[in-house]
């Protein structure tokens, strides 16, 4: 079973003060279970566009769209929602409760758990995402990364199976960064499928097990992160080929991380002095 | 100008939060609750934005009411959000009463469905936003000192006693407010919002 | 209140550090509630100066005995005090001199009565954070649309405030200048009406974060609160009722 399976997806917004705008034409994805997926575009792309159709809060208006074998016009979104986890870029806008406890227990309560299996839960996720001390805070009250840190908290308390996040490195410095990526990769290896929409196409590069480029609402590559090397496709997704790529352009080289890098560059100069 | 507890008569008090409660229900009868964060995020910008200290000619500084903006906005439902921002408003700051709540909300709540209504109604007299926004703004909020100075005399006969009465005073005063600055900030307010929104006015 | 009109975090934030064992933070909030009620309102009833003089000494006993600050009720004393002046004046200027001291008299039973509320006030917010009172009110049977309207406006508050005091600082660094005139009207309207269109653009982003996590527009409510029934809550709520009615009476049949 696909994670996401996508077919002539099409979605148009309906805008009263401007005319209607084709969000995204004629999709086509497939996405597998279990992996790190990337999307890439630039600002109206419609990457979240895309992941908003992920849990149901946008349906297709054209086209077919299954998440997790689950057709999203054939189930109430309240189900879907249970297995999908959405983190929205804005963390004030996900931040509803007026303590952090109380936020990251909101969706179980939705749900009709009882508060002692609440308790437990909540407890287990704020030490999962190193927020414990954070318990009775106001989310008001916390810094930005904290406030990332909470509102991943509160879609993870509810063991999705597919989670998506939309920008979550925004407004990030480098450390936090660091943390959530390792965050990330510790979900994924529970057998979460982790699909992430961003800008920063060096850190897709470098993390991504799967990459998929739109521009201007369609998909124009889907695959290995080494597909982000290829200019043409980059161009006209109005993006950067990754720094790395850029360096190694005219050798047969194309290392992945900083490391394979300099394991590269070492060879050649030990082979240069040999 | 919201009531402290103490000013009011227990009749009058009882009766605002009987009143209230009635209106309330009706407002949240037609609520949906997906309306929810609408409602309550008005509520917030409508707490915060009765904050703002405007100038009066003098040394003085006045906080708006925005009643005729947010019942435009709102409906019937502006009660909700205006019984809540009073609420927070007397828990966070004491501006304002428990006992008075009821009276405080109607004092608003009415008066701000009456500037709507007025707002929609002269549509069709004068196109310019601006000007409808004013005079909405403004009789939304005389409404307010006519309201306030009524249940103060009703409260105690001698709180309208005299020349400079206390109830002479509010209607003085709320017609000073309703004019310099109610007025314009509505208009200037609604304009922005037509603006920006334009789908957000039932024209 | 700053007195640029900002909000400080003093207001409304518990009083910790007065200490937990206080037989006030040990009282059942939803019993504190409904006592409050019962007591602000017998005090409001009551007619005659000296029952309210008792009344308004009972709540600073009772401040000072569940280890209040007194310098939290001074701050909150400066909410009212515009409108008990205003009462003041529009007795006195308009009553006359003949009438003075009658004035005088009225004026002192109102601002007696709205010290008692304000001091009795104190000791439900004081003494537990506002979310527990928000909590203890949605157990007493509050509609659950409005008790969610004030946890979430309460909640986004202090968002608006932090861009109400960036959008201060914008217009300053712009030579902008709070003085009486057209321009200073206009530009007071549009950031009034700036924010509440990003209140509502706010509002649509969080309703669908809200339906991305299960709520399917039923309010979950009542949320659990901190504390459990007592007999000994019992007993104080019982207690000022006891009180009220003694004060009423006295009011009523003694004094009257």
């Amino acid at each position: 079973m696909k994670a996401v399976k996508a077919k002539n997806l099409s979605f148009t917004y309906e805008c009263p003060e401007n005319k209607n705008s084709l969000a995204l034409e004629s999709i086509n994805l497939e996405l597998e279970r279990g992996k790190k997926i990337v999307f890439l575009g630039a600002n109206g792309s419609g990457k979240t566009t895309l992941l908003y159709h992920f849990n149901g809060l946008h349906l297709p208006q054209k086209g077919e769209l299954e998440v997790l074998g689950i057709n999203v016009r054939s189930k109430t979104c309240r189900e879907l929602r249970e297995k999908v986890g959405m983190v929205f870029e804005n963390p004030d806008n996900q931040l509803i409760s007026t303590s952090v406890y109380d936020d990251v227990a909101f969706g179980l309560r939705n749900y009709h758990w009882n508060e002692e299996d609440i308790k437990k839960r909540v407890s287990y996720i704020l030490r999962k995402v190193q927020a414990e001390e954070l318990g009775e805070n106001s989310p008001y009250n916390l810094s930005w990364g904290q406030k990332k840190r909470v509102a991943l908290a509160g879609v993870l308390v509810m063991e999705p199976e597919l989670l998506v996040l939309d920008e979550p490195f925004s407004g990030l410095d480098p450390e936090v960064t660091g943390h959530l990526l390792a965050l990330l990769d510790r979900v994924n290896r529970e057998g979460k499928t982790v699909v992430v929409a961003a800008h920063d196409v060096d850190l897709a590069y470098q993390w991504a097990d799967e990459v998929v480029i739109l521009s201007q609402g369609k998909i124009i590559s889907q695959g290995p992160p080494e597909i982000l090397s290829r200019e043409n496709h980059m161009n006209e997704a109005s993006l950067d080929i990754p720094l790395l790529a850029k360096v190694f352009k005219t050798s047969p080289y194309l290392p992945r991380t900083p490391g394979q890098a300099r394991s590269i560059i070492e060879k050649l100069l030990e082979g240069d002095e040999n | 100008m919201h009531i402290p507890d103490g000013v009011l008569s227990t009749p009058v008090v009882v009766s605002g939060v009987a009143a209230t409660g009635a209106l309330t229900a009706y407002a949240a009868s037609k609520t949906r609750t997906k309306e929810l964060p609408k409602i309550s995020l008005l509520t917030g910008a409508f707490f915060v934005a009765s904050l703002f200290s405007l100038p009066l000619p003098g040394p003085t500084c006045v906080h708006p009411m925005l009643a005729a903006f947010l019942g435009i906005l709102l409906g019937s439902k502006a009660v909700i959000a205006i019984l809540v921002g009073l609420g927070l408003q007397a828990l966070l700051l004491q501006y304002g009463g428990i006992t008075t709540l009821g009276i405080n909300t109607l004092m608003v709540a009415l008066p701000a469905l009456a500037g709507a209504q007025i707002f929609y109604l002269i549509r069709g007299k004068t196109g310019s936003l601006l000007t409808r926004g004013f005079i909405s703004g403004a009789v939304a909020t005389m409404l307010v000192g006519i309201f306030l100075a009524v249940v103060m005399y009703f409260s105690d006969e001698r709180y309208g006693e005299g020349y400079f009465s206390l109830v002479n005073m509010i209607l003085f005063t709320h017609l000073i407010l309703a004019v310099l600055i109610e007025a314009p900030v509505t208009g200037f307010a609604l304009r922005y919002l037509h603006k920006a929104r334009p789908s957000l006015l039932k024209d | 209140m700053g007195s640029n009109g900002q909000l400080t975090g003093e207001t409304w934030q518990p009083d910790l550090d007065s200490g937990i064992n206080s037989w006030g933070h040990a009282w059942d909030t939803r019993l504190k509630i409904i006592s409050l009620l019962i007591f602000v309102f017998g005090v409001v009833s009551l007619s005659s100066i000296y029952t309210v003089l008792a009344s308004l000494f009972l709540s600073i006993i009772s401040v000072i005995s569940a280890r209040i600050r007194l310098s939290f009720l001074l701050q909150r004393i400066k909410g009212v005090l515009p409108f008990l002046v205003f009462i003041y004046l529009g007795l006195i200027l308009g009553r006359g001199l003949e009438h003075f001291y009658d004035s005088l008299y009225l004026g002192g039973l109102v601002s007696l009565k709205a010290l008692t509320s304000i001091t009795a006030t104190l000791l439900v917010l004081k003494t537990q954070s506002l979310e527990e009172v928000f909590k203890g009110l949605s157990h007493l049977r509050l509609p659950p649309i409005l008790v969610s309207v004030l946890f979430l406006s309460y909640r986004y508050v202090f968002m608006f405030v932090e861009i109400l005091r960036d959008t201060r600082r914008a217009l300053a660094s712009r030579g902008f200048s709070n003085i009486f005139c057209r321009q200073t009207l206009k530009v007071y309207g549009e950031i009034t009406g700036a924010l509440f269109v990003k209140a509502l653009d706010r509002s649509e982003i969080v309703l669908q974060a809200m339906e991305a996590r299960g709520f399917d527009g039923r309010a979950c409510l009542p949320l659990p609160i901190n504390s459990t029934l007592q007999v000994r809550d019992l007993l104080k709520t019982f207690a000022v009722i006891l009180v009220m009615a003694v004060l009423l009476w006295i009011d009523r049949s003694v004094l009257a």
